[in-house]
């Protein structure tokens, strides 16, 4: 498991990240997170959906009800113009930390 | 099986949110407990638990503070619904969240927030102290209904004051449209005629005439006040005020009808003057108030006193206009023809002319008006403030405030410095919050508000405690005041007024945002990349602006602590310096003649035989009489010395009449010659002593005994011969009449009050003692009471006079050094302050030199060549200031100048040695760098 202060600054970038190029609904976003990380990051419900509700509220994100064929409906996040801009400068930033990180303690970037 | 859906909405319903947010909420949630149901294989028994544990996690804090934010921001970005009022309401709510989250990071740093809001309480209190005493002495106007009309008249002549008798008050006032009223205040003996009687009390009775209250705009608490008509009947009536009522009366209620013995006269209570009044005069109480026209025994002839006129210049007249109808009037009635040269003075400087002693000019008319001027009669003067009593006050104590209140001022600067300091250190602390709260959407002007909140929050409580503080400091600053200035202490004690409030609140503002906008400016450009990922790269090292508050902090403690040494040497060459006389074993008496009208000779006769029994009271080793009271110099008698023998030039010099045996008694003592005998009468040739300074102007080396000088004005020139040479003696013009003159005139004649055709009215016994003075003081008391014509105004040794007149210094001294000190402190807390965080962020930067091979050692110069530099700078800008400051207020400075050597070098030392020592912690911080662990923090 990754150090809660790390992934607290984290959450959010890689919430931003899984819906750049399409909406997902909360327990998607979740079991993603889950999965690519192979188990390192987890969210959990209680703290996930507060989350995407804060985003919301900031204009990154939007949520809407979506009804598909034999679905029930679900509520399906989509990145907005603000949020695809956060999402860009943070992947910088990170990219400059962990390059940073690399040089000085000489962890290859995978 | 458990009804998580039911679970959901009843964890929800806390939140209070409208029905279709937790309908929508409460929605999603289930169906992410029905996905993750789905995923748990149906052979696992317990799946209620499961969905419990994830309800259980679920963090209702978190939703409730997000739904909080949510619908503050609606409400914000809505339109205002019903007008301003809505608007106003989130304008509150956002502030009021950024107050409470500024309390809580303010507590977080509890330390650093403690010293903040000390040392503003400090500072702000010493600022509203002050400002509360030049409140009172100079603002503040008499409570009296439409004060600032009230105007005092004074006719004058050649820049003189001259009386105004009861005649000439009522000629003007018939002459004139201005209405006018008078009084005169004299000091009378009162007896309440209660059962039991009351006790004799010695107090100042007010004389006024009949409209005198009526003009002052004074009601009656109790009764009426004095009219017409007791002017006019001369009626044994008396007013009295709240506080005689009280003092003396016990309040009684039946107080209308109480008869007061007032030294041999019974009066009769007519009434009590509204609480709050005063009086017309600062620093003194009006007690009791008596018609003018009633002669109490012992104040004979009242036709020929003296009174006081007070106008009141209605609206719609100006100044110029009053004073040219009033001069008019004046000259119409109180100068005939035959007084007319006294329109063309001969000579405009006043140290020319021979004043007549038994017609002192009015004391506090003289501070006020220095010369005259030409055909102007009357002077109209501002009285709204109140006129000054025995000794002006305000001249007395106005450079030393004035002074002081810019030096709190100066304080405030560098407690505001300091501050921001603080602010600005704790904000680097903060870089991380403050990235944070801007990559999660805070506009820089957010972070600013919040910064300037939290300066505000520190400053009002700081501010609020400083206005307590001042409180007890003004009773403090009260206890350094002489004994003497008890009814000075009176008249500014601490009054929470709105000025002062208001003053207060300004500082306050000043404060806070003088505070708040440097490090508010500097969260504002905060660079959100570096902060985040931990790597701190500043473009421009934040720092140079600290540096630049401590460089000016230490400038401004220099002053302070300059100031402070200059004013402590003054007291101390003050009360070192006894002026020549040997003053510890001296008492002064001053005499006074109970009727100025009196027959001269036996006048004569009584000094004499009071000298006579003086000198046999036992502990008294000589007493004699002189004129000018040495230290007070409260009689002026300056004459005009025409060069000896015929040659030279003319010189104004101060003449002295004295009875033989003055010179030793007071300790002056002779170079050469003899003193005065008793043969030295009007029968025998006029002869004079002079002093070492005049013999020297006059005769340099030569000897000036046997030597006829001239001396007098015009025809009234006459031919002294030099007996005597008396050593040098300072006359110093610290006490009486306020002048801030310290220079010692020592061109003095003394002339034998035997061969003084004008035998002063007042003149001063000089008792020298074996023991202590004061001991002999009931025995002289009564003996000079046991004389007809003579009365006493005073009696106190002449070393307390001496302490007395540099209490002002004193005063000033205890001020400066008590805030140089508070200066100090704050600069020292700045200093450390400065490099402590300076230390802490370049412990990277002094690891990597450790690392590289530096010593401990280099790592402590590096702070303390910072120190030294800031110091070296600040002494190199602060000297120059301070000697300007003081330059500026020389005319304080007793026997030391602003360019005073030590003094400057001694406060540049203490500055450097508090900012070393300030500097030892942070020192020993960065010596204890560890480079291993400084690197490895600061990477990553």
């Amino acid at each position: 498991m990754l150090a809660p202060e790390l992934k607290k600054g984290s959450a959010e970038f890689l919430l931003l990240s899984l819906i750049e190029h399409e909406a997902r609904h909360g327990y998607e976003l979740s079991k993603l997170i889950e999965s690519r990380s192979k188990g390192t990051i987890m969210f959990h419900v209680s703290s996930l959906y507060p989350l995407l509700y804060r985003m919301e509220d900031r204009g990154w994100i939007v949520g809407r009800w979506v009804e598909r064929a034999g679905e029930r409906r679900r509520r399906f996040y989509s990145i907005t113009d603000e949020g695809r801009e956060i999402l860009i400068a943070q992947r910088a930033s990170w990219r400059e930390f962990v390059k940073a990180i690399s040089l000085v303690a000489g962890v290859r970037n995978a | 099986m458990l009804d998580w859906r039911q679970e959901i909405h009843a964890r929800l319903a806390s939140l209070r949110l409208d029905a279709a947010t937790e309908a929508d909420i409460a929605e999603e949630m289930a169906q992410h407990i029905e996905d993750e149901l789905r995923e748990i294989p149906p052979y696992v028994e317990d799946r209620d638990a499961r969905v419990r544990a994830i309800l259980d996690g679920f963090d209702i804090a978190a939703l409730r503070e997000t739904m909080r934010v949510r619908a503050s921001q609606r409400a914000a970005a809505a339109p205002p619904p019903v007008g301003s009022r809505a608007i106003g309401r989130n304008v509150i709510d956002l502030v009021r969240r950024d107050v409470v989250y500024g309390w809580r990071s303010l507590w977080r740093t509890k330390a650093a927030t403690t010293a903040i809001i000390l040392s503003l309480a400090i500072v702000i209190g010493a600022n509203t102290a002050i400002f509360g005493l030049v409140d009172a002495m100079f603002l503040r106007r008499l409570p009296l209904p439409k004060a600032e009309q009230l105007v005092a008249v004074t006719p004058v002549e050649n820049g003189r004051a001259v009386s105004v008798s009861y005649e000439m008050y009522k000629q003007l006032k018939d002459a004139t449209a201005l209405p006018i009223e008078g009084l005169r205040t004299e000091g009378v003996s009162v007896v309440p005629m209660t059962t039991p009687a009351g006790d004799q009390t010695n107090l100042w009775a007010d004389l006024v005439t009949g409209g005198y209250f009526n003009l002052l705009g004074v009601k009656p608490l109790v009764g009426r006040m004095l009219n017409k008509q007791d002017e006019q009947a001369a009626l044994p009536v008396a007013v009295i005020s709240e506080e005689f009522w009280t003092t003396h009366l016990g309040h009684r209620p039946n107080v209308l009808g109480t008869q007061l013995r007032i030294d041999d006269m019974t009066v009769t209570v007519v009434g009590v003057a509204a609480s709050g009044f005063t009086g017309v005069y600062f620093a003194h109480h009006f007690q009791v108030a008596l018609p003018f026209t009633i002669s109490p025994e012992g104040i004979t002839n009242f036709s020929r006193l003296s009174l006081t006129l007070i106008g009141r210049a209605v609206t719609g007249n100006t100044r110029t206009g009053l004073t040219a109808s009033i001069d008019g009037a004046y000259r119409a009635c109180c100068l005939d023809a035959s007084d007319n040269s006294r329109l063309h003075p001969q000579g405009s400087s006043v140290g020319l002319h021979l004043v007549t002693v038994d017609d002192p000019p009015l004391a506090w008319a003289e501070s006020h008006y220095e010369t005259g001027v030409p055909g102007i009669h009357v002077l109209l003067n501002d009285a709204s403030r109140g006129l000054p009593w025995d000794v002006d006050y305000r001249d007395r104590y106005r450079s030393v405030l004035l002074a002081t209140m810019a030096a709190v001022l100066l304080l405030l600067a560098i407690a505001c410095a300091n501050v921001a300091t603080l602010l600005l250190a704790r904000g680097e602390t903060r870089e991380r919050e403050f990235a944070v709260r801007r990559s999660l959407g805070a506009s820089a002007g957010r972070v600013r508000l919040q910064l300037l909140i939290e300066g505000l929050e520190v400053v009002a409580v700081g501010g609020a405690l400083g206005f307590a503080l001042a409180a007890m400091g003004t009773k403090l600053l009260l206890h350094a005041l002489p004994l003497s200035a008890a009814p000075l202490g009176n008249s500014i004690a601490w009054r929470s007024s709105g000025v002062m409030i208001a003053f207060t609140s300004a500082i306050i503002l000043i404060c806070a945002i003088a505070t708040g906008l440097l490090p508010a400016q500097r969260a504002g450009r905060e660079q959100l990349l570096g902060s985040l990922t931990g790597s701190r790269r500043h473009a421009v090292p934040m720092w140079r602006a600290d540096r630049v508050l401590v460089v000016t902090q230490l400038t401004l403690a220099i002053v302070l602590t300059t100031a402070a040494a200059l004013y402590v040497s003054t007291v101390h060459n003050l009360t070192r310096d006894d002026g020549g006389y040997r003053t510890r074993q001296v008492l002064l008496v001053r005499l006074q003649a109970r009727d100025r009208d009196l027959d001269r000779s036996a006048l004569r006769s009584d000094y004499e035989s009071v000298l006579r029994d003086a000198n046999t009271v036992p502990g008294v080793e000589r007493a004699a009489l002189t004129f000018d009271a040495p230290v007070l110099q409260d009689g002026e008698m300056p004459t005009r010395v025409n060069p000896p023998d015929g040659i030279g030039e003319q010189q104004p010099t101060r003449i002295n009449p004295v009875s033989d045996g003055f010179l030793s008694a007071a300790g002056v003592g002779l170079v050469a010659g003899r003193d005065f005998t008793a043969s030295d009468d009007e029968h025998n040739a006029p002869v004079v002593i002079v002093s070492q300074a005049f013999a020297r102007h006059f005769f340099g080396r030569g000897s000036p005994i046997d030597r006829t000088i001239y001396v007098g004005y015009k025809s009234d020139v006459k031919p002294l011969l030099i007996i005597g040479v008396a050593h040098d003696a300072g006359y110093d013009k610290m006490v009486g009449l306020g002048t801030n003159l310290r220079t010692l005139e020592s061109e003095i004649l003394y002339e034998p009050i035997a061969q003084d055709k004008y035998l002063p009215s007042t003149m001063s016994m000089i008792v020298r003692t074996t023991g202590d003075p004061l001991g002999v003081a009931p025995s002289i008391r009564r003996l000079v009471l046991a004389h007809a014509s003579l009365d006493i105004y005073s009696v106190t040794s002449l070393g307390q006079l001496l302490d007395d007149s540099a209490s002002r210094e004193r005063f000033a001294a205890a001020l400066a050094t008590g805030f140089g000190f508070i200066a100090l402190i704050l600069t020292a807390i700045g200093v450390f302050g400065v490099l402590w965080f300076n230390v802490s962020q370049r412990t990277k930067e002094i690891g990597v030199r450790m690392a590289l091979g530096a010593q401990r050692s280099d790592a402590v110069r590096l702070v303390l060549r910072q120190s030294f530099i800031m110091t070296a700078i600040a002494v190199a800008i602060g000297i120059p200031l301070a000697i300007g400051c003081a330059w500026t207020v020389r005319a304080q400075f007793f026997g030391v100048g602003p360019t005073n050597f030590p003094t400057l070098l001694g406060s540049s030392l203490l500055l450097a040695a508090i900012a070393m020592i300030a500097s030892l912690i942070p020192c020993q911080h960065a010596a204890r760098v560890d480079p291993l662990v400084a690197l490895r923090e600061d990477g990553v």
